[in-house]
C-alpha cells in the first residue's frame, strides 16, 4: 500500500500540532496584571532596555532545599500572620506577551513577574529582566530593575518591554530577583525564574513554502512542456513508437 | 511485394503490410527490478537504501502520527473524560456521597481515577474535576490527588499534580498565579478557598512547615517548553477559610508507587503496548494482502478504520510511557 495518503495525514497533524503548539507553550494572551493587597508602589515599568549584564547576589545559599513535595502534617511552631511563612520574597512566574511586527527582526515582548514582600520589613530588591532564543543568544536584557520600598506584604509586578525580539522561534524569557544580601543577619541568593514561548517564524515559513511551490512547479512544467525528441516515443504509449504502414 | 527491411528492436517498419512485432523478451524475475547492466554491488545498494528509505518513511510517519496522538487526540480524550468526571462527582456532591477520606462511603478504597474534588482558578482559566492518583494514566483525564496527601482543605498537605502540554494541558498557565491569588476547590465537605503564597523551582525556600490545624494545597506541573519538560514547577497556596477534618489515608509516601511521583512514567502496562503493537502489525499484513490479492479500493475501505483504530490503541499506551508531568 503507497504510504502517500499516510504521510498526506501525518503531514496535516503535523501542521495542526504546530498551529496548537504556540497556544499550549507561549502562553502569551495574559490578562493585565494588577496589584493586589496593599500596594503603594504600583508596576514598577521599565520600557528602555538596558545593556546586557546579569544583576547577581553574591550572597551564598543559606535556604532550605525543597522538601515540601513531601507532606508534613507537622505541628512546627509558627507565628500565624501571613508574612512570616519561610522565606523574603515571594514570587510568580513569568508572565509573557508578544505584540509582533512586519518587520522580521521587529516586535515588542512584555515580560512581568510580580513579587511578593512575605517579611515584616521593607526590603529593597532589583530584578534584571532578558529575553533569549534558543540557541542562547541574548534578544535583549533590562538589568537593575529597583524594587524600592517593598512594604511588608506588598505585592508588586515588575515589568519591561524588550523591543526588536524577532521571529526566531521557541524564546525564553527570564527574570532574576535579587534581595538584600542579607535581612536580620541571613544572607540571601536571588531568585530566578524562565518561560519559554513560541514566536512562530512567519516569514521563514512562508519563504520555504514559496520555495517548495516554484520548485513543484518547475518540476511539473518541465515533464509537461518539455520538447520531445522528433519520433520519439509520445507520453502514454508505454514508451514504444508507433506502428508505421506504408501501403 | 513486401519488402521487411531488417529493422531491429521493437520498430517494425514494412512495406505494404505490417508484420507483428516479435515476441516479447521474458522478463526479468519480478524480484530483480534492477537492470542488468548495473553491477551486483550496486544493485544489493541500490535495494538496501530502498528498504532503507521505505523504513524511514514509516518511522517519520509513526512518529508524526505519534505526535498528532499527543497534540490533538489527547485533548479531546481529556475533555471527554473531564465531562464525565464532573456529572459524576456532582452527584455525588448532590448526594453528599463524595469521598472525604482514601476510601468513599462504603469504606471501599478509592480506585484510581475516582473524583474527588472540582478545582476552580479563574484567573488562568482553569476549571477541572481532579481525580485521584497521579499517575500518567490519571493525568490523562485532568489533575490528580497524590493519594498518600490529604484532601484539599484538610488539616497538613495537599498535593494536586497536573499536566502541562498534552491531555489538555490543564496546568500549562499554572506559572501566570501571582502571590496573593485566590481560588477555590470544591470537595465532600465544602467549598475552600486558597491564597497562593508563591511559585517555586526546585533548590527555592520552601514555605515554613504548616502547623497543626493549618492547611496548605501544593499544585505541581511540568517546567519547561511544553512536551519538553526538564523540571518541576510549584506553586504553594494556603488555605484562607476553616480548616476542614483529616480523612484516613491508607497510603504513605513510602508506599507511594514510583509512578505516582512526579515526572515519572508508567511502565506496568507495557504488555498491553506490545499486545497493541501486534494487533497493529496484523492490520497492517491483512491491508497489504487485501490491496494486492482482493482490490486497493476495498483495502482503503476496509483497513482504513482499523488502522486507526489500531494506531489510537497504540498510541494510547505509548504515551502511558511518557512523563506523566507532559
Amino acid at each position: 500500500m503507497s504510504t502517500r495518503p499516510l504521510l498526506g495525514v501525518a503531514l496535516t497533524a503535523l501542521l495542526g500540532v504546530g498551529l496548537g503548539t504556540p497556544a499550549l507553550a507561549a502562553g502569551t494572551p495574559t490578562p493585565p496584571t494588577s496589584t493586589t493587597a496593599p500596594a503603594p508602589s504600583g508596576t514598577a515599568t521599565s520600557t528602555a532596555p538596558a545593556p546586557s549584564g546579569t544583576a547577581t547576589s553574591t550572597a551564598p545559599a543559606a535556604a532550605p532545599t525543597d522538601r515540601a513535595a513531601a507532606p508534613t502534617p507537622s505541628s512546627t511552631p509558627g507565628a500565624t500572620h501571613p508574612v512570616s511563612v519561610g522565606g523574603v520574597l515571594f514570587v510568580s512566574g513569568v508572565r509573557t506577551t508578544y505584540h509582533p511586527s512586519w518587520d522580521p527582526i521587529g516586535g515588542t515582548l512584555h515580560v512581568e513577574l510580580t513579587v511578593r514582600n512575605a517579611t515584616d520589613q521593607v526590603v529593597d530588591a532589583s530584578a534584571s529582566i532578558g529575553a533569549a532564543t534558543l540557541l542562547g543568544v541574548d534578544l535583549g536584557n533590562a538589568d537593575s530593575i529597583a524594587v524600592q520600598g517593598l512594604n511588608p506584604g506588598e505585592v508588586r509586578t515588575v515589568g519591561t518591554d524588550i523591543e526588536g525580539v524577532g521571529q526566531w522561534g521557541p524564546l525564553r524569557a527570564h527574570v532574576t530577583v535579587a534581595p538584600p544580601a542579607t535581612l536580620r543577619g541571613v544572607t540571601l541568593q536571588p531568585l530566578s525564574r524562565d518561560r519559554w514561548l513560541l514566536v512562530p517564524p512567519w516569514y521563514l515559513l512562508a519563504l520555504v513554502a514559496a520555495a517548495g511551490a516554484l520548485w513543484w512547479a518547475l518540476r511539473h512544467y518541465r515533464l509537461v512542456l518539455a520538447p520531445r525528441p522528433v519520433g520519439g516515443p509520445r507520453h502514454g504509449t508505454g514508451g514504444r513508437a508507433p506502428e508505421v504502414v506504408v501501403p | 511485394m513486401t519488402i521487411a527491411p531488417p529493422l531491429a528492436h521493437d520498430d517494425t517498419l514494412v512495406l505494404g503490410t505490417v508484420v507483428p512485432p516479435p515476441p516479447p523478451a521474458p522478463r526479468a524475475s519480478s524480484r530483480r527490478r534492477v537492470p542488468r547492466w548495473v553491477p551486483r554491488d550496486r544493485a544489493r545498494a541500490t535495494a538496501g537504501a530502498s528498504v532503507a528509505a521505505q523504513v524511514a518513511r514509516l518511522l517519520a510517519a509513526a512518529l508524526l502520527a505519534l505526535a498528532a496522538y499527543v497534540g490533538i487526540v489527547s485533548d479531546l480524550e481529556h475533555a471527554i473524560a473531564q465531562d464525565q468526571l464532573h456529572r459524576t462527582l456532582s452527584d455525588q456532591l448532590a448526594a453528599g456521597t463524595a469521598p472525604v477520606s482514601e476510601g468513599d462511603v462504603d469504606d471501599v478504597l478509592l480506585p484510581n481515577g475516582a473524583p474527588v474534588a472540582q478545582l476552580t482558578i479563574p484567573q488562568i482559566g482553569l476549571d477541572e474535576t481532579v481525580v485521584e492518583g497521579t499517575d500518567s494514566s490519571n493525568l490523562a483525564h485532568g489533575p490528580g490527588h497524590r493519594r498518600d496527601t490529604s484532601l484539599p482543605g484538610q488539616a497538613g498537605v495537599s498535593v494536586v499534580m497536573g499536566r502541562r502540554a498534552a491531555f489538555g494541558g490543564p496546568f500549562a498557565r499554572l506559572e501566570e498565579l501571582s502571590p496573593g491569588s485566590r481560588f477555590t476547590v470544591v470537595t465532600g465537605q465544602g467549598k475552600q478557598t486558597f491564597e497562593v503564597i508563591g511559585v517555586r523551582y526546585a533548590g527555592d525556600a520552601a514555605p515554613a512547615p504548616t502547623k497543626a490545624g493549618e492547611s496548605r494545597l501544593i499544585l505541581e506541573t511540568a517546567r519547561g517548553p511544553a512536551f519538553v519538560p526538564h523540571g518541576v514547577v510549584r506553586v504553594d497556596a494556603e488555605l484562607v477559610t476553616e480548616t476542614q477534618p483529616r480523612g484516613a489515608r491508607y497510603t504513605t509516601f513510602p508506599t507511594l508507587p514510583p509512578s505516582d511521583k512526579e515526572l515519572a512514567s508508567d511502565t506496568s502496562r507495557a504488555w498491553a503496548l506490545v499486545f497493541a503493537l501486534q494487533l497493529l502489525v496484523v492490520v497492517a499484513v491483512g491491508a497489504v494482502w487485501t490491496y494486492r490479492r482482493i482490490g486497493p479500493r476495498q483495502a482503503w475501505i476496509a483497513f482504513v478504520p482499523a488502522g486507526l483504530l489500531a494506531f489510537l490503541v497504540v498510541a494510547d499506551q505509548a504515551v502511558r510511557l511518557l512523563p506523566n508531568l507532559l
